[in-house]
């Protein structure tokens, strides 16, 4: 295990490509993360959302 | 094998959801990229893209504070999926840069006494914490973000990802949440002129 390791740090770019994601569906995703922090259900804790199976199986 | 890419491998349950986030924010804000099971699609051939995924990364942070026995239906099991990939990620690789998160000091004696001498970085379930370590984990020729910069993305991140968990009701560990966390963060890494 090493104290300090150095990244190459990538472009912003870079960063979205190699997951795979497009400037379009970058996009799209902002927008909607916009929309749903003005909506009113916006504030507190996500509790509402469900424990999900991957959770279950992996936690 | 690129230093661009940074391997996480935690446990993936409700009370680390912030330390994920945490995870994210501080290897997007040294300009890393955040690889993780997750990417990857439920298929016979999963362990063979998991080994592939885990040698494209020269950096890995492994997350060892739920190696615990946790009850399930086939009764009380303890979780295998981390300690396993900190062994293929080691095997994997020439010289691994990696990292041991755990939450409590000493625990790692206890449940890894193999990796005695190293230092975890102990982070106590706390996300702010977790940040700092990471800060003085990484390094990036290109810009070295405050402690500030970096919990103002956690920050933001976290609560435009809540917000939408929120209205969806979706899986925080699907492949479709962790490409927009990735999306949020890089976002609001260009903002802060982290990027």
């Amino acid at each position: 295990m090493k104290k300090k390791a150095t990244i190459k740090p990538a472009t912003a770019d870079q960063i979205l490509k190699a997951l795979g994601i497009t400037k379009k569906q970058a996009a799209l995703t902002l927008a909607r993360l916009q929309a749903a922090q003005r909506s009113p259900s916006a504030r507190g804790s996500p509790r509402a959302a469900k424990t999900p199976r991957s959770e279950a199986a992996r936690a | 094998m690129s230093a661009t890419d940074v391997f996480l491998n935690v446990p993936f349950d409700k009370r680390y959801r912030p330390l994920f986030l945490a995870l994210v924010a501080g290897v997007v804000a040294h300009g890393g990229i955040p690889r993780c099971v997750l990417e990857l699609p439920a298929s016979r051939n999963r362990l063979e893209r998991l080994k592939a995924l885990i040698r494209g990364c020269a950096i890995s942070f492994h997350d060892l504070s739920r190696v615990q026995a946790s009850r399930t239906p086939h009764g009380s099991t303890p979780r295998f999926n981390m300690p396993f990939e900190l062994g293929l990620s080691l095997m994997s690789r020439q010289r691994p840069a990696f990292f041991i998160l755990e939450e409590r000091q000493y625990r790692l004696q206890a449940t890894l006494s193999d990796l005695n001498g190293f230092d975890p970085l102990i982070h106590g379930g706390d996300p702010i914490a977790l940040l700092r370590k990471m800060r003085d984990a990484l390094r990036s020729p290109r810009h070295r973000p405050t402690h500030d910069e970096l919990s103002g993305v956690f920050d933001r991140v976290k609560r435009s990802i809540y917000a939408d968990l929120r209205r969806t009701g979706a899986d925080f560990y699907s492949r479709a949440t962790f490409l927009e966390i990735i999306t949020a963060t890089v976002d609001e890494c260009c903002r802060a002129g982290l990027l």
